[in-house]
């Protein structure tokens, strides 16, 4: 099965599921009113539930997806993750950089010129934003 | 509209604070549109947290600003590298980069400039002639036919982009459930926040436009491999006159094309989700049909780059045409300018005239300044936009997720934006590779909370009885054609995708 269908299938079930359980607990049951709370939820659960089915259902072209570059999103999510997270404890001006070299080594950048400007950008940002306009960053 | 109120709007757009950020917008747009993999779209999301400090006027000239100089920029990359900056310029590399292969990338260069600037400035003429009286008889509807309006306008977008109808559709219901989340208007009940109070306000707008158009963007693009270089045709630097100018002679024997150009990215402009893309290539194929020599078309004519450039960039005015009038974005950059109306209070529709004139006015003023702006900084700085096209991807994407970082921190207050920035930004990816536009998805978290709102109004004007519609004859032709729009783009697509 390609995986076209399945994830047609998954979002089909996601949005029945949603409908069935997570809609119930996430919103008010108010019962006066013509449109209730639930009502816009539930309509485009249902709509996105049935064009999923549809979905499944229609012919794909099938898109070749390397492995390569899974991998390399895989890493630059789990890079901007941790830097992210990082933020929580260490400024800006520290994460950043590190992050930005990261990417760009990453991207396959090895000119140690573009290396040091790319580094220096958001250190640059942080100046304007932080210094300059006296706005907070993390 | 009286005539004091157009006057004051004038006055507001030709201060020298708003002529700076209109140039800055330009100057942005062209330098981002000549980045392959950037763009005016990528960039006006990323912009949109650093516009909240400005006036509205300001701001939604910066924007504007980005927006068409963006178009130019785009063409640069098309003609040097025969990699379009934006996919409104792919088709000007069909003849720009054979002609820059002649070694004549300075005058393809020109004449896309001129073309665009063509193209946009009578488009914006039409908007400004138009819009008005447009906006007076969509004023005239109630609920019931704006509800209708916006059905119609969900039912081309969910069917003109993306590859399938049922895509466009479960774009527009997710970009609508993402809306309903935070408080609900009605009764000021918590939706769909999972017990975090961040939410009470719904997803922060800059945080879902920058995650979902930008961040996911840059990631794939980080992600595919052989990004660090790119060739491309230099620009000697001993020419000919003839070989680096547009003479005045072969400007004027494009002006049936730079019309025909316009003419037609003004009409696809005005209609929402055909997009400038389409347009451009619209044009062009109707330029090489009508001419008496089409075999010159692909090796470099400069009636081919007329041609699209001067639709591609006739899109940009008429865009605001459906967004003005009824506050219906039809595009990505139309969608995030009504985010940027909305951070600053403002909501696009036909009271905007009304409620504000001076504002409107003062808007057009400043889209035609931009024209004149994107002339001059065009000329000017042509060839070293030119030197950037060929700077390398990893800076510009590096330097992009920072901003985006920042700008979603400053815009949100907090990280909890970050996260929903990153949420989305995942999302978006997932929408990629599913081949569900990402662009309708936005258009319809944007118009949510109206629609919903609309919704509410229209069932207590009908109370709960549908057969009350008969008393609404101009909802009942939206509603109907709505339903034959799906049927037609659903059958359409589908004959497309049977095998041969």
């Amino acid at each position: 099965m390609s995986i076209y269908r399945i994830a047609s299938a998954v979002i089909a079930l996601v949005s029945i599921l949603c409908l069935l359980f997570v809609l119930p607990a996430q919103v008010d049951p108010f019962a006066s009113g013509i449109i209730r709370p639930a009502t816009i939820p539930t309509a485009t659960l249902t709509l996105m539930a049935v064009c999923a089915v549809v979905m499944f259902f229609e012919p794909v072209k099938e898109k070749d997806t390397e492995a390569e570059f899974l991998i390399r999103l895989a890493l630059i999510i789990a890079w901007l993750l941790c830097a992210l997270i990082t933020l929580n404890y260490l400024p800006f001006q520290y994460v950043m950089p590190v992050f930005a070299l990261l990417t760009m080594v990453q991207i396959g950048e090895r000119r140690w010129y573009w290396l040091t400007a790319g580094t220096l950008v958001p250190v640059f940002v942080w100046l304007l934003i932080e210094i300059v306009l006296g706005r907070p960053l993390p | 509209m009286d005539f004091p109120t157009i006057i004051a709007g004038f006055q507001d757009a030709l201060t020298l604070t708003n002529l700076f950020f209109v140039v800055a917008g330009v100057v942005l747009g062209q330098i981002v549109g000549a980045m392959p993999g950037i763009g005016p779209i990528m960039a006006m999301a990323i912009a949109i947290p650093f516009t909240f400090v400005l006036s509205p006027l300001s701001a939604i000239s910066f924007l504007v600003g980005v927006n068409k100089g963006g178009l130019i920029g785009g063409a640069i990359p098309a003609i040097l590298i025969n990699t379009p900056g934006t996919p409104d310029a792919a088709a000007t590399a069909l003849d720009g980069y054979p002609l820059a292969r002649k070694g004549k990338p300075v005058k393809a260069l020109k004449m896309a400039l001129y073309s665009s600037v063509t193209g946009d400035t009578f488009s914006d003429l039409v908007l400004i002639t138009v819009s008005a009286p447009l906006a007076i008889i969509a004023l005239k509807m109630g609920p019931v036919e704006i509800f209708s309006v916006m059905v119609f306008a969900f039912a081309v977008i969910s069917g003109m982009i993306g590859s399938s109808v049922s895509r466009g559709i479960l774009a527009a219901a997710l970009g609508l459930l993402c809306a309903t989340v935070g408080l609900d208007p009605q009764h000021a009940t918590p939706r769909l926040i999972f017990g975090f109070f961040d939410l009470y306000d719904g997803f922060p707008i800059g945080a879902v436009a920058i995650g979902s158009l930008a961040v996911s963007e840059i990631l794939a693009r980080v992600a595919t491999p052989g990004l660090a270089s790119r060739p491309a045709v230099t620009i000697p630097k001993n020419q000919l006159r003839e070989d680096r100018r547009v003479s005045l002679s072969e400007y004027l024997s494009c002006k049936f094309v730079l019309l025909r150009g316009a003419l037609i990215g003004t009409t696809v402009g005005a209609i929402p989700g055909m997009g400038s893309t389409a347009a451009a290539f619209m044009s062009y194929a109707s330029t090489r049909q009508a001419s008496k020599e089409p075999e010159k078309f692909g090796t470099g004519e400069l009636k081919g780059i007329a041609a699209t450039e001067s639709a591609n960039s006739s899109v940009a005015g008429a865009d605001f045409i459906p967004l003005l009038t009824l506050g219906l974005p039809g595009s990505a950059a139309a969608a995030i300018m009504i985010g940027a109306f909305i951070i600053q209070g403002i909501q696009p529709g036909p009271l905007l005239f009304t409620e504000q004139g001076r504002l409107v006015y003062g808007l057009f003023c400043a889209m035609v300044m931009a024209n004149g702006m994107n002339l001059l900084v065009g000329l000017l700085g042509l060839r070293l936009w030119s030197i950037i096209a060929t700077a390398p991807s990893s800076i510009v994407f590096a330097s992009a997720l920072s901003l985006c970082v920042a700008g979603v921190y400053i815009a949100s207050g907090g990280f909890a934006g970050i996260w929903v920035m990153l949420l989305f930004a995942l999302l978006g990816l997932l929408m990629m590779a599913m081949d569900i536009p990402v662009v309708v998805f936005i258009i319809a978290f944007f118009l949510g909370p109206r629609f919903e709102l609309s919704l509410v109004q229209t069932s207590i004007i009908l109370r709960g009885e549908v057969t009350r519609l008969v008393n609404h004859p101009v909802a009942i032709l939206f509603l109907v054609m709505s339903a034959l729009v799906v049927y037609w783009l659903g059958f359409r697509n589908r004959k497309k995708q049977k095998p041969a």
